[in-house]
């Protein structure tokens, strides 16, 4: 079987030299003793084992409804455990000044007193919430469950890309990808001490547990989500089963008394906790958008009066926004006294004139985002685009520059993936997930996504992307 | 004590209520068929025209009875349109769709098992749904293959469920479309096995007989109860009242009434149990009544009536809270 090593970016699985390098030895062998016509059974194994349990995503867009499998690459991404220790590190530091970031900006505003972030980025951005301004959600967290995006660079350091802070997704796939290599390559398992995921529900119970409102001793825990059309909606579902909660949409739901109930086949029955799929904007037509019919009328009332727990908060997509990324590595220095662990991009801020400038001179060399997109979406890829693609975009920029940052393309790191024909680099990224409760714990691993397309950088499930089993060792190899 | 989701508890009874329909749709036109070529040779018309009775079983399908006299093609539209037909809401592929969707909704109540072979069964009939060109031995498969994955879902429900408000509505979605279906056999056939033939119509009228018992998954059981005599008084009382058939309509109401006892154990009496012990009552103790009455077909169309009347206070109570 043919493996080929990336020529450009760092290759996790062969050296510059095309060695392959030794953690990765084992794994290589392994596949190196099954032929092309074991792997191809397998790997139809594994697709009809996605669609039959019905391990899907919903595209938007044109073809709004239609389910696809969220392709799975059997080669697993191996991490040390050394590697990890940095990783976890990082962003428990990260997650920690994250949330005291937005506990200071919903209450006393240190940091913006101190100019540690202009005003009006945080002010002119939809994500922060005047409404909840003098809220303090239970022991303060505000962000619950963060998915932080890493990617390698060419020196195989881990940085960070962004942070999502607002209803992170594809844990899910995390655990299935899990269960799915266990049985189609367990083989694969039998030289690597791997690090165990499949406890990542009971986690998630037990921070929605420890943030439930004062007083509720065995909260009643709820999945809310906008419904079976949400393209995240199999993961919704998901949750919901492997934690024993009820899965809610929000006509399920009625605020009485400032107190959340849901309706049940015994009556109206309290809820104490909502681990909320949806956005801000959608959670209450009373104080946000008022044709929501996916919220539920006074649940910001509620929350605000501490009756209900509201995870992520409402509100914490502010720490997320693109246009405040740049400003993270100060926000952890203020709260925290420490330098980041983890390096992140250079960021160029459309709503600064210089940088706004240095876009539009350089647009084909950067990377381009929407603040407030999400999955891919309004987002252009400079080295990659045609003349045509550019000269549009660049309109939609000069029309709102305000709106975008760009950086440059940082080269992804490379692993091995499986075409069909051999083995080929493809480009990889790395969402860990962490869970803020009685403490900070990061689920070892994450989820990495893979831009299949040969040359492509595109990881979105959405848009061409696919994912893999990611390993963290429990210890070194000798 | 802590209730379940009202539209969980309403997708999961409908559920039960669309695997019942899929696998009775699929059952029936495999015994039309059966009969319909059975009885060719013998009366060539009525073997076109039997294939109505699906639509008076099945009211509601928007299809209107056989135009030509041609049986093949009779019987061919009829399964096309029962089997594969999307917007035929009575189609074994628009339940297997629609049941599918209720899982969906409500996976976090399902086992893996169960939502699995759900899905290969609705992937697989979904295949047919889309394929351009399908011959009537594709659709016997089809139909066959349904049958066997709707009784394997049943299997894992039954093997895997937690034993707990979401399988007893999903158990009264299931019983109650059964007793409803049963009913509506009793009121097409009864007119016709009720009336005594002339000797020469003898083989066309116990092949009927035969397939009427098979539309509802008795003919074995029948038999075994009391052997090959198909007397049509002893099949009317076997399909409403013998504790031994599962399709008759006394055992489909006493396990309905069974989910709902358990289900309301210590609360004030609520009107679907009112409706339910009333009904029940009168089928436990009227049966000598029921059928004496002069038009059994009449009598079966009420006690339908009230099975319709008990779903929609069962819907009003559980599912609009």
């Amino acid at each position: 079987m043919e493996w080929r090593h990336a020529s450009d970016g760092f290759d996790e699985a062969f050296s510059p030299a095309g060695d392959v390098r030794s953690l990765y030895q084992a794994l290589v062998q392994s596949f190196e003793s099954l032929d092309k016509v074991e792997l191809e059974r397998r790997e139809q194994l594994q697709s009809m084992s996605l669609i039959n349990q019905g391990i899907t995503f919903t595209l938007y867009g044109e073809d709004e409804g239609v389910e696809r499998v969220f392709p799975f690459d059997f080669v697993p991404r191996i991490i040390t455990a050394g590697e990890w220790d940095t990783i976890e590190r990082g962003v428990v530091q990260r997650v920690t000044a994250l949330n005291l970031f937005l506990a200071d900006l919903y209450t006393d505003q240190h940091c913006l007193r101190e100019q540690l972030v202009p005003h009006d980025l945080v002010f002119q951005g939809d994500e922060f919430l005047r409404e909840l301004i003098g809220t303090r959600p239970r022991h303060g967290i505000f962000t619950h469950v963060v998915g932080t995006d890493l990617l390698r660079d060419d020196d195989g350091q881990f940085v960070v890309l962004e942070d999502n802070c607002r209803n992170p997704s594809g844990v899910s796939y995390v655990l299935e990808n899990r269960n799915l290599l266990f049985r189609v390559f367990p083989e694969l398992f039998n030289q690597y001490g791997v690090r165990p995921v499949e406890r990542y529900p009971q986690m998630l119970r037990e921070i929605l547990r420890f943030t439930a409102p004062r007083g509720r001793e065995n909260p009643v825990i709820a999945v809310l989500t906008p419904g079976i059309y949400n393209s995240a909606y199999f993961e919704h579902s998901f949750l919901a089963r492997e934690m024993g909660a009820p899965l809610v949409e929000g006509r399920d739901l009625i605020v009485e008394d400032d107190q959340v109930f849901m309706r049940t086949t015994r009556g109206k029955q309290r809820v104490d906790v909502l681990y909320r799929r949806i956005d801000d904007t959608w959670l209450d037509p009373v104080v946000f958008e008022d044709q929501s019919t996916l919220g539920i009328p006074g649940l910001m009332h509620a929350f605000r009066q501490g009756n209900v727990t509201i995870a992520n908060a409402p509100g914490s997509g502010v720490a997320d926004n693109k246009a405040i990324y740049p400003w993270i590595p100060d926000v952890i220095r203020f709260f925290l006294d420490e330098d980041p662990i983890l390096p992140q991009v250079r960021t160029y801020i459309g709503r600064k004139p210089d940088d706004a400038s240095y876009i539009r001179d350089h647009l084909d060399e950067l990377v381009v985002k929407l603040c407030g997109g999400a999955g891919g979406y309004g987002m252009l890829v400079g080295p990659t685009s045609t003349k045509k693609e550019l000269a549009d975009f660049l309109e939609r920029f000069d029309a709102a520059p305000w709106d975008y940052i760009a950086q440059p393309l940082v080269e992804f790191s490379h692993h091995p993936t499986w075409t069909g024909d051999g083995f080929e680099p493809r480009r990889v990224d790395l969402r860990p997930f962490a869970l803020y409760g009685d403490g900070i714990q990061v689920l070892p691993g994450g989820l990495t996504r893979v831009a299949l397309e040969a040359g492509s950088y595109v990881v979105n499930s959405s848009q061409g992307g696919g994912s893999k089993d990611t390993w963290v060792l429990v210890e070194d190899q000798p | 004590m802590m209730g379940m989701l009202a539209r969980g508890a309403e997708n999961i009874y409908w559920l039960g209520r669309y695997l019942e329909r899929a696998e009775g749709v699929a059952r029936m036109l495999q015994v039309l068929e059966q009969i319909s070529l059975e009885i060719r040779g013998l009366d060539p018309e009525l073997s076109n025209r039997i294939w109505e009775d699906l639509l008076h079983i099945y009211p509601g399908s928007g299809m209107g009875a056989p135009e030509g006299n041609d049986p093949d093609q009779t019987a061919d539209a009829f399964i096309r349109e029962f089997l594969l037909s999307s917007s035929n809401t009575l189609s074994v592929a628009y339940s297997i769709r629609s049941a599918r969707e209720n899982a969906r909704v409500i996976r976090e109540y399902l086992t893996r098992e169960a939502f699995v072979l759900l899905n290969e069964c609705h992937i697989r009939l979904d295949a047919f749904t889309q394929a351009s060109e399908i011959n009537r031995m594709q659709m016997r498969d089809a139909l066959s293959f349904t049958r066997q994955e709707v009784f394997g879902i049943w299997g894992a429900i039954q093997q895997t469920f937690s034993r707990d408000e979401g399988l007893r509505f999903l158990d009264m979605g299931t019983v109650i479309e059964r007793a409803y279906r049963t009913l509506l056999l009793l009121r097409v056939k009864l007119p016709f096995i009720l009336n005594t033939p002339a000797q020469s119509d003898l083989p066309i009228y116990y092949a009927r007989i035969r397939a009427m018992l098979k539309a509802v998954a008795s003919l074995e059981n029948y038999r075994r109860s009391h052997g090959a005599d198909l007397d049509p008084m002893q099949v009317s009382r076997f399909l409403l009242f013998d504790q031994r058939a599962p399709h008759a309509v006394q055992v489909c109401l006493r396990m309905l009434k069974r989910q709902i006892d358990e289900l309301e154990y210590g609360s004030p009496m609520t009107h679907p149990s009112k409706l339910l012990g009333k009904l029940a009552a009168r089928m436990e103790f009227e049966e000598q009544e029921i059928l004496a009455s002069s038009s059994l077909e009449t009598t079966c169309s009420e006690i339908a009536e009230q099975v319709i009347e008990i779903h929609e206070a069962i819907s009003r109570l559980y599912f609009t809270v």
